[in-house]
């Protein structure tokens, strides 16, 4: 059976594209699945080091594109997860390197290779998200609840319908406290907005900085509850096993403190 | 001399080019004609150029609504009725006057106060319509222009951008940008379900939206003495003053 090519996208810089794929990559292979996760951001890659491989790159995305090697190569298998391979992107390469036809063959053989591949889209609209999207058959737009994010992802989800290819929503970095103030924006009102089908909620997590870092990825990271939101996207992509949305509540301190006061009495 | 001023100096221009050619103008709208004759030609020479004119038309129905434009009526009752009479008996049309300046609709003591024969029998049958219909959601970066009236069945959001050339109308949330009367017709309005716009301009008038919390209610802005002005649709009931229904 064919694979499937999945474009991660959301016009706006700096919302998490990178850090969603590594982890909806790993979380994809832990559950069975043989996961591609392709780094289309070239000329300023970084999804290597979000997976702490960096020291493994011996060929990248362009040498596979322009058939300079093979793709089993270029894809660097994850030693931590099974059925996890990076294919980095080119660091020296501007994104004119390419052409689409050329993207359009790669697009083909990965979907050959592999079951699910994740596109690493780079930020903005111009030459590099268009190459992004001409290799993908599905699209995972993602939002943060601030209104320059909405505003961009608006864009880009006219941009992928005028392309017939209809994205879900993905919200990254709820600070649930906040919402709960009325300081951020809900994903209620996002979704009125956006107005496309939710595919998971996502909170602020620290450990998602401590992962990056370490290259650890966050969904083999305990108690994270950006990492358990991840397993659920990736539950959910695959169609198999739903667990319905789950939207990140804040615990009132004070509730909190009295239930605790409580239970040193009881 | 501001950029709005230039243009009606621009249009004005034109115009006084397009009359010297010649005394009589003739438009089709509707389903009848419509003639504007220049006031300050002799009347025999309109009669003669209305005659040479109008002979080409040989397919001229009985009965076919003419409507004459010599600016105001009253002042030149005379020339109007020496050429409706004309009209009426060489080619047996049905001839009505209009003015120049256009109704302002918020302003009951301008309207007319008998309505064209058309309407007489209680039955208004439109088989044309001026107004773009569209469904679905504009998006950012997506831009819609007409220059009819427009209508759009859903949301205009944040950073989406809907001009026409009369009324918009919002069968949903706006919140973007809506430009309406474009260029230069100060009657339109806007109309929204949700009515939280980025910016509207009706003709050359601009009015920045607010950061709001949805009202609740159907909202109208239209051009007052004093600049936009946005109004509860059902409140201020602005086309209920309007006697019979008309064509806008």
């Amino acid at each position: 059976m064919e694979g499937t090519n999945i474009v991660i996208t959301s016009g706006k810089g700096g919302v998490g594209k990178t850090t969603a794929t590594a982890s909806i990559g790993a979380a994809l292979a832990l559950t069975g699945k043989k996961v591609a996760v392709v780094d289309m951001d070239i000329g300023l890659r970084n999804l290597d080091v979000v997976m702490g491989l960096e020291n493994r790159i011996v060929f990248n995305v362009i040498d596979v594109i322009k058939k300079k090697c093979k793709l089993k190569q270029a894809s660097i298998r994850d030693r931590r997860v099974e059925n996890l391979y990076l294919i980095p992107a080119s660091q020296s390469d501007n994104k004119d390197a390419v052409n689409t036809q050329e993207i359009i063959e790669f697009a083909k053989i990965l979907r050959k290779e592999f079951d699910i591949s994740l596109i690493d889209c780079p930020a903005g609209i111009e030459k590099g998200f268009e190459n992004s999207v001409v290799a993908a058959d599905e699209a995972i737009v993602i939002c943060t609840p601030e209104v320059s994010s909405v505003r961009d992802a608006d864009r880009v989800i006219g941009l992928l319908l005028a392309r017939s290819i209809t994205p879900k929503l993905l919200i990254n970095r709820i600070i649930p406290k906040m919402v709960a103030r009325g300081d951020m924006l809900s994903h209620e009102d996002m979704v009125e907005v956006l107005s496309i089908e939710l595919l998971g909620l996502v909170e602020m997590d620290d450990k998602v900085v401590v992962s990056t870092n370490t290259g650890v990825p966050l969904v083999l990271q305990r108690n994270s509850n950006a990492g358990e939101a991840f397993h659920r996207i990736a539950a959910r992509l695959n169609g198999q096993n739903v667990p319905p949305i789950q939207v990140p509540r804040y615990r009132r301190g004070l509730f909190r403190k009295l239930r605790s006061f409580l239970g040193f009495i009881g | 001399m501001s950029q709005e001023e230039k243009l009606n100096f621009l249009v004005k221009d034109k115009k006084t080019i397009k009359e010297k050619k010649s005394v009589i103008r003739i438009k089709g709208s509707g389903s009848g004609l419509l003639i504007t004759a220049d006031t300050t030609a002799p009347v025999a020479n309109l009669t003669s150029e209305l005659g040479n004119r109008l002979k080409r038309f040989n397919k001229l129905d009985q009965n076919t609504p003419v409507t004459l434009d010599i600016g105001e009526k009253n002042k030149h009752g005379f020339l109007f009725k020496t050429l409706s009479d004309f009209l009426k008996k060489n080619f047996g049309v049905d001839v009505d006057s209009k003015s120049n300046s256009r109704q302002h609709l918020s302003k009951l003591e301008d309207l007319p106060t008998k309505p064209p024969k058309k309407y007489l029998d209680g039955n208004l049958n439109v088989y044309r319509t001026n107004a773009q219909l569209l469904a679905g959601r504009v998006r950012s970066g997506q831009k819609i222009n007409t220059r009819s009236h427009l209508i759009i069945l859903g949301d205009v959001n944040p950073g989406a951008e809907v001009s026409a050339g009369g009324d918009v109308i919002v069968l949903g949330s706006l919140r973007g940008t809506a430009l309406a009367g474009q260029q230069n017709n100060d009657n339109s309005v806007i109309i929204a379900f949700d009515f939280r716009p980025t910016q509207i301009q009706i003709a050359g008038h601009v009015a920045a939206g607010q950061n709001s919390s949805p009202s609740g209610c159907i909202e109208i802005a239209s051009v007052e003495p004093e600049g936009i002005v946005v109004y509860s649709y059902s409140e201020i009931n602005m086309f209920n003053k309007v006697p019979w229904p008309q064509m806008r």
